[in-house]
């Protein structure tokens, strides 16, 4: 079975590949990024499924001609609007589905019913295609299209020295876990464990505020850890919060009187479909930061995998070590205070 | 500063709290030369109504530094008594408010005002006095290979890097109300006031440990092979403040430094017995015992982890 992906944005390329490898490994996936290349490819080529964003030139011609070449083809994007979905949906659109939904159940099974559907779908649309419209109904429907592209506009027309999040766009982002554990020693020092549980919350802020000096964004929190994001290219941020966030600790390691204080941070870089639910996010990096700030010993306290790693300059790749063994399957290198 | 406004809250307060006698005794006090009956014109037989006599004082002290001087007297005996009563002042806190807005706050060891120290930093902390000697806490640092890096970097660079390098210091010294008194260009000695300055100068000093990575990849002009590494010590004793702080001097100034040129180690800090003795306990856990020097214990924190 092939699957073409029109889709201008790249980085959406790996979430399909490990989907389908894991749910459908049958399915031949093929990329576009322009809509030329894909019509040259399914003029000899027809595609069992399409999957494309909205977000396309001409989308509206491309679905017409999808619905009239009998290619049955989901949207998969990341506008969210009630026009846009049912104007995809009258011009042969099989689903829509959201991006930021991508991570559920959801997909799948669009994707299961599209599959046993696809004989009854394609009479379907043969059928409707031979009925002809009242000559009136092509006026009403290009104005619909066009106040539907026209919101679009408007809404995406959004200042881009701000750094707005879009709800079901793709971002590549670095993600930095810190994990301030509560063990033993702590639960001892602190008579009343509601006191422990203030001080607690209140490094937790500290090191909050810390990552927001820094233009870091705080996007998941639990209880003694939290993910905060920063931009593709600011790599070496995460790392100076970890470091600042290390140097406060001991600063309050410095007034109580116990032995340790224990803080682990992990850096990971990696792609993410935004959504507004953020606890939901799905998105490997963010796993890993978190698996790596609950299992890696606490003798090092910041880690990085290879990707982050690669980008430094050598100054800072001197502060780093790469981990005898792997984890995860990926190398990672942990921080020493001496070069 | 509005010196009308304090007269009329310092008048408010007089008024509210203290009688003729008190306000006469406390003008006395800031000035041996004022006599009431005489600045006011009455006689030695006639009362003198508290409001006239505030008015009469803020009359005869003019200058913001006598009125300071006045009021440092009136915050003295504030709870203490004085002709015939306790004096408690009322609305004090007008008071405060008005100097703190001035950056002004009254030292009770010294019964004056001086700066805060929130927007200036003076290198006496606004209290030492000159040619007398003080307790302080001293904290060496010195720039590891410096002579060497010189001669492998471009100057500007060089440059660049130990303005940076000043300025980094300065900052986490700001923090724990400490003073750079004497900078060399790779290196300086930073005083804290008395012996509760000696965990200051530890908490410095382990701030700038751990954040010197931070130094490194963001200030440090060098190349990149040239990481800036430091050495510190920690001492406790004696010193004359002098106004021009680079010329202060003491056997503990010079005990402080040899400390870091004998026993320094690269990103490590060195600490007296004294300093060991007065710092907090919570501190001491950083420290192990390291060697001895003219049979005083020294201490190491070379553990950053």
């Amino acid at each position: 079975m092939n699957i073409f992906v029109l889709d201008p944005d790249q980085s959406i390329d790996v979430f399909y590949k490990n989907f389908f490898r894991v749910e459908f490994p049958k399915v031949e996936l093929r990329f576009f990024r322009s809509t030329n290349d894909f019509f040259d490819t399914i003029s000899y080529l027809k595609p069992d499924l399409v999957l494309t964003e909205f977000e396309i030139p001409n989308t509206f011609n491309v679905f017409n001609q999808l619905q009239s070449n009998q290619i049955c083809f989901i949207v998969v994007s990341r506008i969210f609007s009630e026009r846009i979905i049912v104007e995809s949906l009258k011009h042969g659109a099989y689903d829509y589905i959201h991006k930021s939904n991508l991570k559920f159940d959801y997909f799948k099974n669009i994707l299961i019913r599209a599959f046993l559907d696809l004989p009854r779908w394609q009479k379907i649309n043969t059928e409707c295609l031979s009925i002809q419209t009242f000559p009136e109904y092509q006026k009403y429907d290009e104005s619909l299209k066009n106040l539907a592209l026209e919101s679009l506009q408007t809404s995406a027309n959004i200042d881009p020295t701000i750094p707005v999040f879009v709800e079901g766009k793709t971002y590549i982002l670095n993600f930095l876990t810190v994990r301030i554990p509560i063990y033993p020693e702590l639960l001892s020092y602190f008579v009343a464990e509601e006191e422990l549980q203030r001080m607690h919350a209140e490094w937790l802020k500290k090191a909050i505020n810390i990552i927001e000096q820094l233009n870091g964004i705080i996007w998941i929190r639990k209880s003694d850890a939290f993910t905060a994001v920063f931009p593709q290219k600011d790599y070496l941020r995460p790392i100076l919060a970890s470091l600042e966030i290390k140097a406060y600790i001991v600063q309050v390691l410095s007034n109580l009187d116990i032995s340790e204080l224990k803080i682990l941070c992990a850096i990971e870089q990696g792609s993410v479909v935004y959504s507004k639910d953020k606890e939901n996010l799905y998105t490997e990096a963010i796993n890993l930061t978190y698996h790596m700030v609950e299992r890696l010993p606490s003798q090092y306290y910041l880690y990085i995998t290879e990707n982050i790693y690669k980008m430094l300059d050598p100054r800072t790749k001197k502060y780093f070590f790469k981990e005898e063994n792997p984890f995860k399957g990926r190398a990672i290198y942990h921080f020493e205070y001496i070069s | 500063m509005d010196l009308r406004r304090l007269k009329r809250i310092l008048k408010d307060v007089l008024i509210r709290s203290c009688n003729t006698e008190q306000i006469a005794y406390i003008a006395r006090e800031a000035d041996p030369n004022f006599n009431l009956q005489k600045v006011s014109g009455f006689g030695n037989h006639v009362v003198i109504p508290r409001q006239t006599a505030a008015e009469v004082v803020l009359d005869y002290f003019q200058s913001e530094y006598q009125i300071l001087n006045f009021i440092s007297m009136l915050y003295y005996y504030d709870g203490k008594g004085i002709s015939g009563g306790i004096l408690h002042l009322k609305e004090k806190f007008k008071l405060d408010k008005f100097l703190m807005e001035n950056d002004l706050i009254y030292n009770p060891q010294l019964n004056k005002f001086v700066l805060s120290q929130k927007e200036i930093k003076q290198k006496d902390w606004g209290i030492l006095e000159e040619g007398k000697e003080y307790k302080l806490s001293f904290l060496d640092i010195d720039i590891v290979g410096s002579s060497e890096l010189i001669k492998t970097n471009v100057k500007i660079d060089i440059e660049n890097t130990l303005k940076n390098f000043r300025f980094f210091i300065n900052n986490i010294t700001d923090e724990f109300d400490g003073r750079i008194w004497q900078w060399y260009g790779d290196g300086g000695l930073i005083a804290f006031l008395n012996e509760f300055g000696v965990s200051n100068a530890i908490r410095v000093g382990l701030k700038i440990l751990y954040l010197l990575p931070v130094f490194n990849f963001t200030s440090n002009q060098l190349r990149w092979e040239n990481n800036i590494s430091i050495r510190m010590s920690i001492h406790f004793g004696y010193a004359e403040y002098k106004s021009e702080v680079n010329l202060i001097d003491s056997e503990d100034i010079h005990l402080t430094r040899t400390l870091e040129h004998q026993f320094g180690l690269p990103n490590a800090i060195i600490l007296s017995e004294t300093a060991y003795n007065l710092c907090d306990n919570e501190l001491k856990k950083f420290f192990d015992y390291y060697n001895i020097y003219k049979n005083m214990k020294i201490f190491i924190f070379n553990k950053l982890s």
